[in-house]
């Protein structure tokens, strides 16, 4: 078991599942027009922070017009095995993915391929720091924020992240969703997404520490 | 590890507590900080901390990077324009039916 307190977010996008999912799924199945109202608005953010995040810009929009078409071709065979915007965004993910891999064959989704992770200079042998953290002028997300340049530096390192490290940040720390949604959303196993939030993270964290140190920006450095 | 049991907490999430270096801190430090640790990791983090300056630093930091990406990822809503263009695009293309 991991976290005794996962369940206790609501990762659904502020609506319950249950009985007035499946009464919305059915209006959505008869396309029912004020069904689409409702969870357009809902979700597609979301859809479009994920496709965005794994696919890039240009593509982001298509995926997501794709993946509503997708849902209303599979919804008749859902079987509310998890909530309908999670099933929303695993289709976004997968749509996401083979769009990736078909146009960008040569770079990586996860950004798992060097052993170390980011960071792991900055420790020895032993496993104490080598090179420890410096203390942080900008301390707060406040202070952190209203400083331009150190702004558009973490938006700039969001961006460069490998697409699934950058997927897993955005379904964690945006939606709140818990790491076994997340392996389900983005079928990645438990350790791997793990180490992609991991890596994410510490890669942002050394993004802030190092704009702080010198004034520049080294975006997955 | 005494007072963990006075607090009722179970012997076999006691059992669990290991003495971590700063590397392994790092590896736990974000579930540290999204609550997603089982009890037994979240004390040895804990126990780390007390003693070690620059791990504490680091968590900290780490929360503030997590607490302002937060903000900045923010998606900003879905335009009127946008949800029509949904809407046409989902009907236009209906399944089966016409
Ligand atoms: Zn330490």
């Amino acid at each position: 078991m991991k976290g005794e307190n996962k369940n206790n977010k609501t990762s659904t996008g502020g609506m319950r599942q249950g009985a007035s999912e499946a009464a919305l799924i059915d209006r959505l199945i008869k396309q029912d027009e004020s069904a689409f109202r409702q969870i357009i608005p809902l979700y597609q953010p979301s859809m479009r922070a994920l496709a965005l995040a794994i696919a890039g810009d240009s593509i982001a929009d298509e995926i997501v017009q794709e993946a509503w078409l997708a849902m209303m071709r599979a919804l008749p065979a859902f079987e509310q095995r998890s909530s309908l915007k999670t099933w929303l965004l695993r289709i976004v993910a997968n749509e996401a993915k083979s769009r990736f891999r078909r146009e960008k064959r040569s770079c990586s989704l996860e950004g798992l391929e060097s052993d170390n992770g980011v960071m792991a200079e900055r420790y020895g042998s032993n496993g104490h720091w080598s090179l420890p953290p410096a203390r942080w002028e900008l301390a707060t997300p406040e202070a952190i924020l209203s400083e331009e340049e150190l702004k558009e530096c973490i938006e700039l390192t969001v961006k460069r992240l490998p697409p699934l490290q950058g997927a897993a940040l955005k379904l964690k720390e945006l939606e709140d969703y818990s790491s076994q949604e997340i392996c389900n959303i983005l079928d990645v196993s438990a350790s791997n997404i793990r180490v992609l939030l991991h890596r994410a993270r510490n890669s942002l964290y050394e993004a802030i520490e190092h704009f702080q140190a010198t004034g520049n920006c080294r975006p997955c450095g | 590890m005494n007072i963990f049991r006075r607090r009722g907490i179970v012997d076999h999430a006691v059992s669990g507590i290991a003495m971590l270096n700063c590397k392994q801190v790092n590896e736990l430090a974000g579930d540290y900080h999204s609550g997603e640790l089982s009890l037994a990791k979240r004390i040895s983090v804990y126990v780390h901390l007390l003693m070690c300056v620059h791990c504490r630093r680091y968590v900290k930091q780490l929360g503030v990077t997590i607490d302002s990406v937060k903000t900045l990822l923010e998606e900003p809503a879905c335009s009127d324009k946008a949800l029509e263009e949904t809407i046409s695009h989902i009907t236009n293309n209906k399944v089966k039916k016409d």
